[in-house]
């Protein structure tokens, strides 16, 4: 009950601010019909909500660790789309597909997304597919297949996991 | 004049990522490494242009929106690209066992 009370507000902040932001003004009409919108999606989506065990992403000091995240996913997503576009514009084409089974797994559904759409994100590198054992990842080179190994991703996704 | 030089820089890179990203999808030999060009450059591409807007306009409510819709693309984008891999690959899997 407890737990669901958490959930419930923490989700009604979130979508409130959004609003607030789309709506681009304050007043006293736009905040009640927000919060009566925002009753009615929490309403009808109360399947899909993420409570406290589900997610990671609760507490202040996870936001922060997160919000560190992003700018080093940021870093990296610069770096490898630099080394993507590369590849493509040299004339020989030097790639080397192939599939890697990564031998990962997270306990939470949430964190294996996040890892999930990291990888996938970085350039050079796809999730294929997610089972029980870990993670197949395609690579676009031996060297986003080797890079895989212990990475900032994995890293960061590890210590999101820790409670 | 500063700020009309970083517009013109980060429009300028993101119309070269999406160049990159179109060029590659047309060079590349099969499908996960055609998913590879299009979908990261991109990710890069749309997000150089929609900062380029937060950047024009200033601080206010709009570059907030588009910083927004940053967020949204990366995470819809990669999603996607998860899925048409997926989709790949379990429909070979399915031929093999057909042979």
């Amino acid at each position: 009950m407890k737990n669901r009370i958490k959930t419930y507000s923490y989700y009604f902040v979130l979508l409130f601010l959004f609003w607030i932001i789309l709506s681009q003004q304050f007043t006293l009409e736009i905040a009640l019909i927000g919060a009566g919108a925002v009753g009615l999606i929490m309403l009808y989506s109360k399947s899909l909500l993420f409570s406290p065990e589900e997610t990671t992403l609760f507490s202040p000091g996870k936001i922060v660790l997160f919000v560190k995240f992003i700018f080093v996913m940021l870093i990296e997503i610069l770096k490898s789309n630099w080394q993507v576009a590369k590849i493509v514009l040299s004339p020989s084409l030097p790639i080397s597909p192939s599939f890697v089974k990564v031998k990962k797994t997270f306990e939470k559904d949430f964190d294996k997304v996040i890892f999930g759409n990291s990888v996938t994100l970085t350039p050079g590198t796809l999730t294929v597919d997610i089972d029980e054992e870990g993670f197949l990842v395609h690579a676009l080179t031996k060297e986003a297949a080797e890079g895989l190994e212990g990475s900032i991703i994995e890293e960061f996704v590890r210590k999101l996991e820790a409670e | 004049m500063i700020v009309n030089a970083i517009i013109l820089i980060l429009i300028g890179s993101s119309a070269f990522f999406f160049g990159v990203g179109t060029l590659g999808l047309i060079r590349m030999p099969d499908t996960y490494t055609r998913m590879h060009a299009s979908t990261k450059c991109d990710t890069l591409g749309a997000g150089l242009a929609l900062l380029a807007l937060a950047v024009y306009s200033g601080f206010s409510i709009i570059s907030v929106k588009s910083i927004i819709v940053i967020a949204f693309i990366w995470i819809t984008n990669p999603t996607a690209a998860h899925i048409i891999a997926k989709a790949k690959y379990h429909s070979e899997k399915k031929e093999e066992l057909q042979k």
